[in-house]
């Protein structure tokens, strides 16, 4: 079989010296394209308008998961204690609260009951680094959706996020 | 309008005539330089995105069908009886030389297409002056059509290459061409330019169904895909490229993992 590649077949074929108006590379990095460009449409579509308030007395954490959070497309605002937190949730509607335990002022199962009190629909993580089967157990009792231990993985924690979100079991 | 209206009184009708056509020649002329201009601006344009295509993601997935090839080859050669396996490393195979074929295609077009395509005003503009002053289509007889012909694919390569020099080179000499100077009466003077009106009407036809063709095409396609997010703020190419090198890296670690099973 002659060599269909060498360069005299490719000017013949192509007098004006355009090459590759397509083929399958080229059809393969469209559909490929398409793919990410609707994965990226259908997150942020998910994550748009999603506000999400991250309570922790360290900074250093309320930061890194406010970072985190907005690089998903959610508005992220932060409280370092159950006292401001319950306070921002009277002001403003939060579709989630990511709230740690053990904080100085008002920990995290005394602020839980009041942010549920004065936004039923608001739902609520806790992330800490104490979570027993008993703080467990009394923070499902108090309205509380999941419980994710400290430290977790960026995925855990946005996979968490998305299932409650979305209703589901934890 | 005319400032002394006796003056075109004065003209007779073929006079009359001639200026008329000389006018709508004048414009078609225009208006063939600006499409061969379009044309010749997309051609480069597309070649050097293909470049930048190939060399950022295209050979990723060349890269990835040969993986894929390898590893299904181990599969199979680990299953001798099993037919389907060796069906499925068949067909990679042939989707890793096909990849591997048209690969071969870009690169020729790399080694002949430098950096990006960015033309200046001077440059378009002097391609615009030579597309009026040498096209090919505005020749009458068939020598110097084929003369003009030569000198248009010279235009346009140098334009292409972004030569300046070269372009002001052509039209100097062009400018100078006893082509130029031939005195004709009034009535072989209306036929030609008639006839050239005709010839520049095909060539606009032409153009437009070249520009139409490279717009349809799939490199088009993605190039407006790209510009489309890079407007954005966004490289996709980048993400894309992300996302092939995890690909890679998974065959190249599943591929290692059945060596290592083998060996053992």
């Amino acid at each position: 079989m002659p060599e269909e590649n060498s360069k005299d077949a490719l000017e013949r074929r192509n007098p004006e010296g355009l090459i590759h108006l397509g083929g399958t590379l080229v059809q393969r990095a469209i559909d490929d394209i398409s793919a990410i460009t609707a994965l990226q449409q259908n997150k942020a579509l998910q994550t748009k308008h999603i506000n999400v308030l991250v309570v922790d007395d360290e900074p250093l954490m309320t930061e890194m998961l406010c970072r985190l959070f907005r690089e998903e497309g959610y508005e992220a605002d932060a409280a370092e204690d159950g006292d401001v937190a319950v306070k921002k949730v009277q002001m403003k509607e939060f579709q989630l609260v990511i709230l740690n335990i053990r904080m100085p002022r008002m920990d995290g199962l005394e602020a839980l009951p009041l942010i549920k009190t004065y936004s039923p629909t608001t739902k609520v993580i806790m992330y800490s680094g104490n979570c027993s089967p008993e703080n467990k157990a009394k923070a499902k009792r108090l309205g509380a959706s999941a419980s994710v231990l400290k430290p977790a993985s960026n995925a855990e924690i946005l996979d968490t996020v998305r299932k409650v979100l979305q209703g589901q079991a934890t | 309008m005319s400032s002394n209206p006796k003056a075109s009184l004065e003209l007779t009708p073929e006079e009359k005539e001639l200026v008329n056509k000389r006018k709508i020649l004048s414009d078609r002329e225009e208006q063939l330089a600006e499409l061969e201009l379009t044309f010749s601006t997309l051609q480069a344009e597309l070649k050097s995105f293909q470049v930048e295509y190939f060399t950022r993601v295209g050979s990723k997935y060349v890269e990835i069908d040969q993986l894929q090839a390898q590893l299904d080859r181990l599969y199979a050669s680990r299953q001798p009886s099993n037919d389907n396996a060796k069906k499925t490393a068949d067909a990679s195979r042939e989707r890793a030389e096909h990849s591997s074929r048209e690969a071969d295609d870009f690169r020729i077009t790399s080694k002949k297409t430098e950096s990006r395509f960015e033309p200046s005003q001077e440059l378009k503009a002097l391609y615009r002056e030579l597309a009026k002053l040498v096209h090919p289509d505005l020749a009458l007889d068939q020598e110097e059509k084929q003369r003009r012909h030569k000198l248009m694919q010279e235009v346009n390569d140098a334009y292409q290459a972004g030569d300046l020099k070269r372009l002001r080179d052509i039209l100097a000499s062009e400018k100078m061409s006893p082509e130029r100077v031939k005195g004709d009466d009034i009535g072989s003077s209306l036929v030609k330019i008639i006839r050239k009106i005709a010839q520049i009407d095909k060539r606009i036809e032409e153009v437009l169904s070249n520009i139409a063709e490279l717009a349809k095409s799939d490199m088009y396609l993605l190039r407006e895909r790209v510009k489309a997010e890079r407007e954005k703020g966004k490289d996709i190419l980048e993400q894309l490229a992300t996302t092939l090198d995890h690909k890679i890296s998974n065959l190249k670690d599943e591929i290692s993992n059945i060596k290592s099973q083998r060996a053992n």
